[in-house]
């Protein structure tokens, strides 16, 4: 993973040029895939009826819903079922269908996803965009899927990438829901050499004292999706306390990255969709679940703040500018703070 | 002199400069403390407003900075963000706690940091009527500071009350303080295009699963108190430049109502005064305009009044010496008219009294020849020539009565006649004039009444003179009464007269001779015809007005005439003038 994170991109630095890319990226594989599929006369796809559970209404729950349709052959019956965050009418529905189960099953969010756990047993499940699915016991033999976070492995090297200097990495984490990614991380920092300072917390109360012990003594601060640790009102106060520490933060998400944080390595419901299509494809062609572990994200892309690469002293190459997909050089929402002027990125 | 107009039973005259000045100042002195108050009020409260939404803008960022902190709990932040809070000047007070009450940090300067080193300092600046609304929205009250507690006063906060203290400095202005309590809410900012973060924040299995931080949730609440000294300071600074400003306002409106009303009466006076010249008959009067407003119109239109005056009064002044002259003139006339008119009258008088004068001598030589040859002195005559005699006598006599008629009324007339008045008693004058025409009335046949008491008190009169009036009556009423006909005489005394009236049956005047039957030779037409010359009524007439009496008639054609003669009694100590105006006005 670490190769497709690290391969190299083009570099767009305008947002224009950014969509232009995007179309090169969508449209110009069709015509080889077209004439490539007819050469070497892969069988067809027969007529398939595919069933979307869909947790919610939300927009990037949409999006990966889209590419996901997009990328299934046209001749497949998709039927799509929104539970509107309703898990017991998620459960009547997926009920209904046990009478003529469909050839596959996509589970869109978690709720949908524990929904096809709970009442499709021997129907292909693949689910997407769920957080922690090892962590809600979705590793059954009928499905697999694609998981939202990036390999941490991954992660260490675009930070060792991003900053070489670094040797020391903080992080914040509550066993109960990143303990084992916190240990694979652990492996991967030995891998890269690097020191992996990890501090437990197991009380959301407890991250702002902890923040302030870890700060002194890293190098860099590693934010993991761990629900215990982010947080509507601690995304901030953890941004804000890093630059004030002056220490960069690398994390998973624009959002930060726009705030100030140095950079992330972020997915995107489009490619998580696509890549989810793919699968689907895979297991209609007569591949089982079983034989599909779930996979990482495929195409990750990087977020970089220049702004707050140059506060913290940091030139990003030029390689790592031609990889970084979203760049963001306006100042955060702190820049207004008349206190901290001379910290703003 | 002229007086000037004052209204009836005014004990207080208020001019109309006073007037004027008056009102005008009272209002000038009531718009401009009236703006002046407004605009103190209107600046009170945007003072206020400014220290309040500043206080509440530093609220919410205090808020929006320690959002997670006060989530969390995190005293240290809050308490370093609380230090720096406090060193802005009008800041008195922080005070940041839970939703639960809990006080994560509380602090503030002079009296109030003493107030919060134990928990028990902040837990009296708690809201009475907790909790505060999850709007969102800040909530401002009143901050009693007394003897080192505070007491939150449940009111509007407003700066105004403390103006009457701020004018009147020395007796000094409490400081104040605003507490104003702003709810920390949760955030509710969707990432949708941040898939990751948004799984992070939000991916749950249990949709009843109660989350800290809900979007919209109250975390806390964030309080600072605010000292309203730095306002006060400002709002004094405003206030009396303010007072200055009105009370010079005040005085200059005063001294250009003052100039102004001037300007206005003084015109005003000056007419009045032309005016009273006019009054006076100055009509040369100019009242020079002053101005070319409503009064000077008015002036103009008054110098052009008195002007036209002026021109009438010279015309009628000419016309009246026109006048005056043209009746002089006419008066001039008219009385060299009278005066020949007199002069004739008397030779008139004198022809015909001297006519009658010489007409008598032979007249009287005629009758005495007359009478010789009807004796036969001159000789025999003849049956026939005695008849033709007889009647040239008769001619001659009745010539002879007429000529004495001329001459008796020439005489009247001329004031010439002789006159002797002495008491006389009327009902002898009359009835031995009846016995004169004695005859006559038998001849007739006239029934005759007569009613003339002897008590009647005599009158002032020439006793000759009334013969002759009741003989001319009396003759008359025989005269004109057609035969069978009544005579009536009656006579009725009073205290200061005596009227007799002397009435006939005869064929009546009519109303159009009444007025004419006095005057000599008039006869009229309506009635028999009988001889005479018309000189008789006229002599009665004359006579009567000699006597100072009055002689009036009343006729009704067809029924009879009725003669009135009123004559005064007699009156030694009176003179005929004194006797005929007594008649007259009785």
């Amino acid at each position: 993973m670490t190769e497709q994170a690290t391969r190299p991109l083009r570099y767009l630095p305008t947002i224009s040029s950014q969509k232009t890319a995007c179309w090169l990226r969508h449209f110009v594989p069709l015509p080889v895939l077209l004439f490539g599929g007819l050469a070497l006369h892969t069988p067809t796809v027969s007529a398939a009826e595919v069933a979307i559970f869909k947790s919610a209404d939300v927009t990037y729950y949409n999006h990966a819903i889209q590419a996901f349709r997009e990328t299934l052959p046209s001749n497949t019956a998709i039927t799509e079922y929104n539970f509107e965050g309703n898990l017991v009418r998620g459960r009547e529905v997926a009920t209904s269908l046990r009478a003529a189960p469909p050839a596959l099953v996509l589970a869109v969010g978690l709720k949908a996803a524990l929904v096809a756990k709970l009442e499709l047993v021997d129907t292909p499940v693949l689910f997407c965009l769920v957080l922690n699915p090892e962590s809600h016991g979705l590793s059954t033999p009928n499905m697999t899927g694609i998981l939202t976070r990036v390999p941490p492995g991954a992660q260490l090297a675009m930070i060792q990438n991003l900053a070489p200097h670094v040797r020391r990495i903080g992080l914040l984490y509550d066993p109960s829901q990143t303990g084992a990614l916190v240990a694979e991380s652990g492996r991967a920092a030995r891998n890269l050499d690097l020191q992996l300072v990890a501090v437990s917390v197991e009380n959301p109360s407890d991250v702002p004292g902890a923040l302030r012990r870890v700060l002194p003594t890293i190098d860099l601060f590693w934010l993991l999706q761990d629900r215990t640790i982010i947080t509507e009102g601690s995304m901030e106060f953890i941004v804000q306390a890093t630059l004030e520490a002056k220490v960069p933060m690398f994390g998973f998400s624009p959002t930060l990255v726009q705030q100030g944080a140095l950079g992330a390595l972020v997915i995107n419901a489009h490619d998580i969709g696509r890549q989810t299509g793919n699968l689907a494809t895979a297991i209609l062609q007569g591949g089982s679940p079983s034989r599909h572990p779930p996979q990482d994200p495929a195409h990750p892309q990087l977020a970089l703040n220049l702004n707050s690469a140059e506060y913290f002293g940091l030139g990003p190459s030029k390689e790592i500018l031609r990889v970084a997909t979203l760049l963001y050089g306006g100042p955060g929402p702190l820049a207004q703070r008349e206190m901290t002027t001379n910290l703003i990125p | 002199m002229t007086t000037l107009p004052t209204s009836a039973s005014s004990t207080v005259r208020l001019t109309l400069w006073a007037k004027l000045v008056l009102f005008t100042g009272v209002i000038v002195v009531l718009t401009c403390s009236a703006q002046g108050w407004f605009f103190i009020k209107e600046q009170a409260a945007v003072v206020t407003n400014g220290l309040i939404d500043n206080g509440v803008v530093l609220a919410r960022h205090l808020a929006a900075g320690n959002r997670y902190s006060i989530l969390v709990g995190d005293s240290t932040r809050i308490r370093e963000q609380i230090d720096g809070i406090l060193t802005i000047p009008h800041v008195a007070y922080v005070v940041v706690r839970t939703s639960d009450g809990l006080v994560l940090g509380a602090d503030g300067t002079g009296d109030w940091h003493r107030l919060f080193v134990d928990q028990h300092g902040a837990d009296l600046l708690s809201p009475p009527s907790d909790p505060l609304p999850n709007s969102g929205e800040p909530v401002t009250r009143p901050v009693r500071f007394d003897q080192g507690v505070p007491h939150l006063v449940e009111s509007a906060p407003s700066l105004l009350s403390n103006i009457p203290g701020l004018v009147l400095y020395h007796l000094g202005v409490e400081v104040g303080y605003f507490d104003v309590a702003l709810p920390v809410l949760s955030l509710s900012t969707v990432y949708d295009d941040d898939p990751a973060l948004s799984l992070t924040l939000k991916e749950t299995p249990d949709v009843s699963a109660k989350e800290a931080g809900l979007p919209g949730t109250r975390l806390g609440t964030v309080q600072i108190g605010l000292s309203d000294a730095h306002a006060l300071t400002v709002l004094r600074s405003l206030v009396v430049q303010v007072l200055m400003l009105t009370g010079l306002t005040i005085v200059l409106g005063t001294f250009g109502v003052i100039y102004l009303a001037r300007r206005i009466t003084a015109p005003i006076k000056s007419l009045t005064a032309a005016a009273s010249r006019l009054e006076a008959g100055d009509f040369s009067v100019h009242s020079p305009p002053a101005s070319s407003d409503e009064i000077g119109d008015l002036t103009r239109t008054f110098n052009n009044m008195a002007h036209s005056i002026e021109q009438h009064e010279r015309d009628l002044r000419e016309l009246n010496q026109t006048l005056e002259t043209r009746i002089q003139g006419r008066t001039a006339e008219l009385e060299e008219a009278n005066r020949r008119l007199q002069e004739l009258n008397h030779l008139n008088t004198a022809l015909v009294s001297s006519a009658s004068h010489e007409l008598r001598t032979p007249i009287t030589a005629m009758a005495v020849h007359l009478s010789n040859l009807l004796a036969g002195i001159a000789g025999t005559i003849t049956p026939h020539q005695g008849e033709s005699l007889q009647r040239i006598q008769e001619n001659t006599e009745r010539l002879r009565r007429m000529v004495d008629d001329l001459l008796d009324l020439s005489r009247l007339q001329g004031r010439r006649a002789p006159f002797s008045p002495t008491p006389v008693r009327l009902d002898r004058i009359i009835h031995d004039t009846l016995l004169v025409f004695l005859q006559d009335r038998t001849q007739k046949k006239l029934s005759l009444q007569v009613d003339v008491p002897q008590s009647l008190d005599s009158v002032w009169g020439d006793g000759d003179r009334l013969r002759q009036v009741f003989a001319n009556l009396i003759h008359n009423a025989i005269k004109f009464s057609p035969p069978g006909g009544a005579i009536r005489v009656t006579a009725i005394g009073s205290c200061v007269g005596v009227t007799v009236c002397v009435a006939d049956s005869g064929c009546g005047i009519p109303s159009e001779a009444m007025g004419r039957i006095f005057l000599p030779f008039y006869r009229c037409s309506n009635g028999p015809r009988a001889r005479g010359a018309g000189l008789g009524l006229s002599i009665v007439k004359e006579l009567v007005d000699l006597h100072g009496g009055s002689v009036r008639v009343e006729s009704t054609v067809g029924t009879g005439t009725r003669f009135f003669v009123d004559l005064p009694v007699s009156a030694p100590s009176c003179t005929p003038a004194d006797i005929s105006l007594i008649s007259r006005s009785a």
